[in-house]
């Protein structure tokens, strides 16, 4: 399944050559804990890590076969896929540091 | 714990921390799904069911806001989402819609295939505005403008579209009833060939249509603009006066017409009739005129020849009464004369004398005659006629009329036939055609007079309208002039048609002509060639009605029969002349001066036979007295004598049957003749 935005070029491990942090986040639509947690994520990346994240937002009522593949269990869930390991954070993340020791994680 | 034990040690604590973070986010009300273990579903949770369904009915009321018609369709082209103005509009309620294909359900039948319905095909792209109608349920079509937006995923695929459609039809409607109306306006000011005109008063800058622009000769946008060069479109000797109408009204503003030539770059002259209105400011200084302007050259001209041709009947009025009193005179004259020579000494030196006045008073008589076919008030009298000394007699006064510059050949057919018709009439053919040839002739030429016996066959007359095949006598009236262009030719015997200049021709000459010989069931035609020459070629049928005895002086010798003659005549130099003349030949003459003193007669003398009456007296007229006396008498004849026709004793120019009818002025012969025919009892 295709993850990347096809516009940029991929790097040896589908990551773009400047993204040093990498995320999904699982949504429900426009429920309003998956548009809180996108306007959340959006803001600590924004401030945390400037240009180089990227952030695939995943809506599971569009496609719900990519939640069942990464073990989601309830929406809002962020993954950071890169750099590993890979951490959850499940909720609206209010939390600004637990969010941002979940990212810092290796 | 070796590694392995360690491993799986930190994987169920890892397990066991995101269940605890889980548990304390849906505690927290931090979740809004729960995601099916089987199809990965989201299962929404009853709050954020709640809040997307709050979500979902503010959307709608903005969706229900407007009155446009939202509408979105997946990439089959299945509705997905209506707003609420739409199921309105399309007479469905939305869970009817939802789910069907907008195509087939909601557009017309014929429009189901047009492109602009063909968008939602994948690879299609969206047409940004299209005008296109809706069906709705009751049957009814409304035309929409669309707004379309393709809807994409993230790999750019089409998944389908949003449109937002306005309602033009009342917009539509009354653009069409505008167009339809500034279409109608433009037609009727087209055909009734008004222009139009528009001024700033302000700039003095002028806006003129196409049609004024041709009223003025000037091309098409090729207009100046402003006020000054309208002024030098006008006739010179007509600027003065539009120049004041117009400027009266930019003082006092309102209304105002004129009547005026343009004078085109080439230099023809047009009459134009307009009208304008000048607007005034609230201070008074003019800001705009509007008005109207109309070619009215072709009724100034048809002003004209009513004019003409109502100056030519009143002259014609006129013409007819002076022949009546001068045919009188001319009647004692001629009458006096012949009596004259007839008794006189052969060897009296005088009776030479007496024959020039008889010449002069017959040259008169002439005249009378002319005047009288000039104001068409002839009787006709059809007579077997010989063309050829018809012609013959018409050389001398035809050479005058026509000037010496013309000369006249007469080409006389063989054996000519004769034809039935009124010799004044034939005469008056003859003299038209030849002024019309001499017309065409100004530098001089020849008028050629031609006769002859010809056969219309079959094909000829299923080539000319109303020419029945036969036996005819043709008459042909050529001349070398300068021809007659195929348009004119289409218009030759239109009456009042005439391109001769004012006051030369009265447009119904050939008009006459046609009439003539449309009445003796003949035809006529006429061959041009520009440069070349002009010949009109008249059929008269072939008469079998054989000379007339009368007309030989074998009977003129016979013994006239004897009887009494009642003659009323107001001249006083007539009656005496009468009388004596009915006394030559042998009848008694019973003479009275008005109606009055002819009953008076008519009681005291049961012989008389014949009533020879005037038809235009004072007092009682002739018919009047006719009327009373065959009351009396029913088997009285009757003979009228006159200078011209009246209404009373011929209809139309044509005598009623019966009434025999002697024209002014006449001779002892001309007389005896039309007393025998009313006594001969074969006639009756």
């Amino acid at each position: 399944m295709a993850k990347n935005h096809p516009a940029k070029p991929a790097g040896p491990l589908g990551v773009g050559p400047r993204a040093r942090i990498r995320l999904r986040l699982y949504v429900a639509g426009n429920a309003p804990n998956s548009v809180r947690a996108i306007a959340n994520c959006r803001a600590i990346c924004d401030e945390h890590f400037a240009s180089a994240h990227e952030i695939e937002i995943v809506d599971c009522l569009e496609h719900p076969k990519r939640a069942l593949s990464d073990g989601i269990i309830v929406t809002p869930t962020l993954l950071k896929l890169l750099p590993l390991p890979v951490q959850r954070v499940i909720g609206s993340l209010n939390d600004t540091d637990q969010v941002l020791m979940a990212l810092s994680q290796r | 714990m070796n590694a392995s034990e360690e491993r799986h040690t930190r994987a169920l604590e890892r397990q066991l921390a995101e269940a605890e973070a889980t548990v304390y986010a849906l505690l927290s009300g931090q979740i809004d799904a729960v995601v099916d273990a089987n199809s990965g579903t989201p299962v929404l949770l009853a709050e954020a069911q709640r809040a997307l369904r709050e979500e979902r009915d503010r959307a709608q009321r903005y969706l229900d806001t407007p009155d446009v018609v939202l509408l979105a369709l997946d990439a089959d082209g299945r509705i997905t989402l209506v707003n609420r103005y739409a199921c309105a509009v399309l007479g469905w309620d939305s869970h009817e819609l939802l789910g069907r294909d907008w195509v087939e359900t909601c557009l017309p039948a014929r429009t189901r295939s047009a492109p602009a319905n063909t968008w939602r095909l994948p690879t299609g792209e969206a047409l940004s505005i299209v005008e296109s109608p809706i069906l709705t349920r009751s049957g009814e079509e409304r035309l929409f403008e669309w707004r379309n937006t393709l809807l994409r995923d993230a790999q750019g695929r089409v998944i389908g579209s949003f449109s937002a459609g306005a309602d033009i039809t009342e917009q539509k409607k009354a653009g069409e009833t505008l167009r339809a109306a500034e279409e109608r306006m433009r037609f009727a000011l087209k055909s009734a060939h008004v222009g139009i005109w528009d001024m700033d008063c302000t700039t003095m800058t002028v806006r003129w249509s196409d049609i004024i622009e041709a009223q003025y000769g000037v091309a098409a946008g090729a207009f100046g603009g402003t006020f000054t060069a309208f002024m030098e479109c006008i006739h010179p000797d007509d600027r003065a006066s539009v120049l004041e109408t117009v400027g009266k009204a930019m003082k006092t503003g309102g209304e105002f017409a004129l009547l005026n030539r343009s004078i085109w770059p080439d230099g023809t002259e047009r009459w134009l009739s307009g009208a304008g209105r000048i607007l005034l400011d609230k201070e008074g200084a003019p800001v705009r005129g509007i008005g109207i302007s109309q070619d009215v050259t072709e009724r100034q001209s048809l002003q004209a020849q009513f004019l003409q041709a109502q100056k030519m009947e009143a002259i014609g009025q006129l013409a007819g009464g002076v022949a009546h009193d001068f045919n009188n005179l001319l009647s004692v004259i001629l009458g006096f004369c012949e009596l004259l020579l007839a008794d006189g000494d052969a060897d009296d030196s005088r009776q030479a004398d007496i024959g020039e006045i008889q010449k002069a008073g017959t040259r008169a008589a002439g005249l009378t005659r002319q005047l009288l076919a000039f104001s068409r008030r002839q009787v006709i009298e059809p007579t077997r006629l010989d063309l050829n000394v018809v012609i013959a007699d018409m050389r001398v006064m035809m050479q005058r009329l026509i000037g010496e510059d013309v000369s006249v050949v007469l080409k006389p057919g063989s054996a000519l036939a004769g034809v039935l018709a009124d010799r004044g009439q034939i005469e008056q053919i003859i003299l038209n055609l030849a002024v019309n040839a001499r017309d065409a002739m100004p530098m001089g030429g020849t008028l050629t007079i031609e006769t002859d016996n010809v056969e219309l066959d079959d094909h000829y007359a299923t080539t000319h309208l109303g020419v029945k095949p036969g036996p005819y006598v043709a008459l042909i009236v050529g001349d070398t002039g300068t021809g007659i262009s195929p348009e004119v030719q289409a218009r030759l015997f239109e009456p009042f048609f005439t391109t001769k200049e004012v006051g030369r021709g009265t447009g119904l000459g050939l008009a006459t002509v046609h009439g003539i010989v449309m009445r003796s069931g003949g035809h006529v035609n006429v061959h041009s060639e520009l440069g070349k020459g002009t010949s009109f070629r008249v059929y008269f049928p072939r008469t079998e009605v054989a000379e007339r005895v009368a007309d030989t002086p074998l009977v003129l010798a016979q013994p006239a029969p004897a009887g009494t003659v009642l003659v009323v005549e107001d001249s006083d130099g007539l009656r005496v002349l009468i009388g004596r003349m009915l006394h030559r030949q042998g009848y008694t003459g019973l003479l009275a001066a008005n109606a009055g003193e002819a009953l008076r007669l008519f009681d005291e003398n049961p012989s008389i036979d014949v009533l020879l009456t005037d038809v235009v007296m004072p007092g009682r007229s002739g018919p009047q007295l006719t009327t009373e006396l065959i009351k009396r008498r029913p088997a009285l004849k009757v003979i009228y004598m006159s200078g011209y026709t009246d209404e009373a004793i011929v209809h139309h120019g044509i005598l009623d049957p019966g009434i025999i009818f002697l024209q002014k002025p006449f001779s002892i012969e001309a007389l005896g003749e039309k007393l025998r025919e009313a006594l001969d009892p074969r006639t009756h």
